[in-house]
């Protein structure tokens, strides 16, 4: 029999699975993935987790929740510290393994290591080691699945980088593109676990596309271009996805081709809070339309609809009919 | 230079007096209110959280009065207050306030760096007397904290709250005032006698509550609702997991000084139930529980404003170390919003539930002695 191991389809699933897959595939590890986020999913999440944490998290409960009854040998709950120099995930993920064991009780055993690549990146190695030899495997097999997993992290990223659609490149089905062909190019910041994540962002992708929009993620920005627009900043901001999240903000408001920004974000989320302000400012000074898209557990998705579509009425006027006069006046 | 200081409960003292004494104009903004936050509720991301607001609010009211420089500490992360420094200089410069920003950490770990900005800070003073002017500072700070839990002590066993509540506003003022070592020990010893020497009311011995959470809410009795003072009238006697002598020693001078009631033990303390540190003080706030558990308490309130990241990681977990160590617990969530009234009436429910448990136990053991379990 082999190991069967659970991994909920939340919040980190959304930036490193394709570390995890290939890691744990080589050694022969079954994954046991939860279901795309449901209602199902995301009612449990909300009536599991803390009240005042943000939606991300809580969905994530729903997913573990899930795995629960799937007869999986161990739940995989890694404590991600740091995963670049010089920089910090969440603090609410830092916490993770503990945070999620006290609220879902009975929880099968939970597989974790911790990630701290803030000194030195061959702590990647260092960490990925520990995780297999706790599921008893030995060195040779752990050093074959390292370069699998890391490898296959590496491609992951640079295809995003080339502008590969994100499901594409997490080797699924890509997002439906029906509708018109695209007049407007909006780029559309926030965390991979929100705008990738199709229930809980209530499809914002897919109905920009049916309302006539190229999408821009930040994803899809070269890491050189995010290093060079972050050189403006006198102090280095120390959260990794968020520096991504900024500099591609920095980037897209000096091109041209690029008609608005959405920054789509989460109640109650701390980096984005300061990110999603430092974005709103240099797009006022740049004169370049800025929308910012708040969701919780409460969102509607007719008054999300209703957002979106004078979002881009005003883009398409001002396109059309105005001299690009910025929105804010 | 004039320069400046965000407020946090009584930390302007120990900073006037290092401006006082290296003598550099300190402006002292005008103590927190529902001006300073409105002004900073309308100025600063809406999702920022309460000690970002009111730090934006006191600069601006301290520009009024012609500050041009500030000071801020700073960090590395993940908490955000960390980065609130340059997101801060960045609102107040859109808003036409051209601060200069003096953040006090070493700039990409750079010591020589950190050294030039406290050169800078202190107007290029000698290091001699940069040195002793920190001295200074750091005596008044240890003696504010003691100051802070006398009157901690003598707010439940007080006849008249109001005599305590003076007591502590003339210590606040003397201390403010005091010139050299000597006249800070003085005051001291002085608030002890006079702490010693209030008339006392009749009754139960008070029942402890430790507050433990996030620093700028534990220390500031503004963002707080001043829950320590209506906890004292309740008859409650208080003691909390950091004060700010601790912190100042731990985070500036890495643990150089003596400081009061200092707390590295926290962090051992958590460890079976939050193996890992997870900014600003969360790994601390457990830590505490179970320092106030051990030591007796009877129960446990967590402080923290909205959205703080580090405190929701601990308020997830303290049910559990509730559970384990037996100690009532209530988280208490502070923003723009919170209402006096509100948090009081919480407070007060929160300490009968304490006291009947006490109560009921009581009247165990004395059940036991009767019949002679």
């Amino acid at each position: 029999m082999g190991i069967k191991v659970g991994i909920p389809r939340g919040l980190l699933y959304f930036y490193y699975y394709p570390l995890w897959e290939r890691f744990f595939r080589s050694l022969g590890v079954e994954i046991v993935l939860s279901t795309a986020t449901s209602r199902p999913i995301f009612n449990r999440g909300i009536v599991l987790a803390n009240d005042e944490t943000c939606l991300p998290v809580k969905v994530f409960y729903g997913h573990v929740e899930e795995l629960k009854n799937k007869n999986v040998d161990y739940i995989f709950l890694p404590r991600m510290i740091s995963m670049e120099k010089d920089t910090y995930l969440c603090p609410k993920l830092l916490g993770f393994p503990e945070v999620i064991t006290t609220g879902i009780p009975n929880l099968p055993p939970v597989l974790t290591v911790n990630f701290n690549l803030r000194k030195d990146s061959r702590e990647m190695d260092e960490a990925l080691s520990k995780l297999g030899k706790q599921l008893g495997f030995g060195n040779k097999e752990i050093k074959h699945a390292i370069k699998a997993g890391v490898g296959a992290q590496t491609e992951f990223e640079r295809l995003l980088q080339s502008g590969q659609e994100y499901e594409i490149a997490l080797k699924g089905r890509g997002v439906e593109k029906t509708g018109e062909t695209p007049q407007l190019k909006i780029g559309v910041l926030g965390h991979a676990y929100l705008l990738y994540d199709g229930f809980t962002s209530l499809d914002l992708r897919t109905k920009l596309h049916k309302l006539g929009v190229k999408v821009v993620m930040p994803e899809s920005i070269a890491q050189e271009d995010i290093d060079k627009q972050l050189q403006v900043l006198p102090k280095k901001l120390f959260w990794s996805h968020s520096k991504r999240i900024l500099g591609a903000g920095f980037d897209l408001i000096q091109d041209d081709s690029v008609d608005g920004l959405i920054h789509i974000t989460c109640f109650g989320c701390g980096p984005d809070s300061m990110v999603g302000d430092m974005v709103e400012r240099a797009c006022r000074k740049q004169g370049k339309a800025f929308m910012m898209l708040t969701l919780d557990e409460h969102t509607g998705e007719a008054g999300l609809i209703t957002r979106l579509e004078a979002y881009i009425d005003m883009l398409k006027r001002r396109v059309q009919v105005e001299d690009n006069v910025s929105a804010h006046g | 230079m004039k320069i400046t200081f965000p407020h946090m409960g009584n930390i302007w003292i120990p900073v006037k007096a290092l401006f006082d004494y290296l003598d550099i104009e300190f402006i002292n903004p005008p103590f927190n209110s529902k001006r300073s936050l409105s002004l900073g509720t309308q100025h600063s991301p809406e999702g920022a959280c309460l000690p970002m607001k009111l730090n934006i609010g006191n600069f601006i009211e301290a520009a009024n009065l012609g500050a041009d420089t500030i000071l801020m500490t700073g960090g590395i992360g993940p908490c955000r207050f960390g980065y609130y420094g340059e997101a801060e200089r960045q609102i107040l410069e859109d808003l036409g306030y051209n601060f200069d920003l003096i953040t006090l950490e070493p700039p990409d770990g750079s010591l020589i760096g950190l050294a030039k900005r406290i050169k800078y800070a202190a107007n290029y003073r000698p290091w001699s007397k940069i040195i002793l002017a920190v001295n200074f500072a750091f005596r008044k700070a240890v003696a504010m904290d003691r100051i802070e839990d006398m009157i901690h002590w003598a707010r439940p066993r007080a006849a008249k709250p109001r005599e305590v509540e003076e007591l502590y506003r003339r210590a606040q003022v003397e201390l403010d005032r005091a010139a050299d070592n000597k006249s800070i020990e003085l005051l001291v010893k002085d608030v002890r006698q006079q702490v010693q020497a209030l008339k006392r009311k009749a009754g139960p011995t008070p029942i402890k509550i430790g507050i433990v959470g996030e620093i700028y809410t534990l220390l500031d009795p503004f963002s707080n609702l001043d829950v320590e003072r209506h906890l004292g009238r309740l008859g409650v006697q208080v003691d909390r997991s950091i004060y700010i002598s601790g912190w100042i020693n731990e985070h500036i001078f890495q643990g150089f000084y003596k400081a009061y009631k200092e707390t590295y033990h926290h962090q051992q303390l958590a460890k079976p139930f939050l193996a890992h540190w997870v900014g600003g003080h969360g790994q601390e706030t457990i830590g505490g529980t179970v320092e106030f558990a051990r030591k007796g308490f009877d129960g446990i309130i967590q402080l923290l404003p909205l959205t703080c990241m580090p405190e929701i990681v601990a308020a997830a977990i303290l049910p559990k170390v509730s559970k384990s160590l037996n100690i009532p617990i209530m988280t208490l969530y502070v923003d723009e919003q919170s209402g006096e009234a509100g948090t009081l009436t919480r407070l007060e429910a929160f300490i009968d539930l304490i006291s009947r448990a006490k109560s009921l136990e009581q009247e165990v053991i004395n059940e036991q002695i009767v019949f002679g379990g």
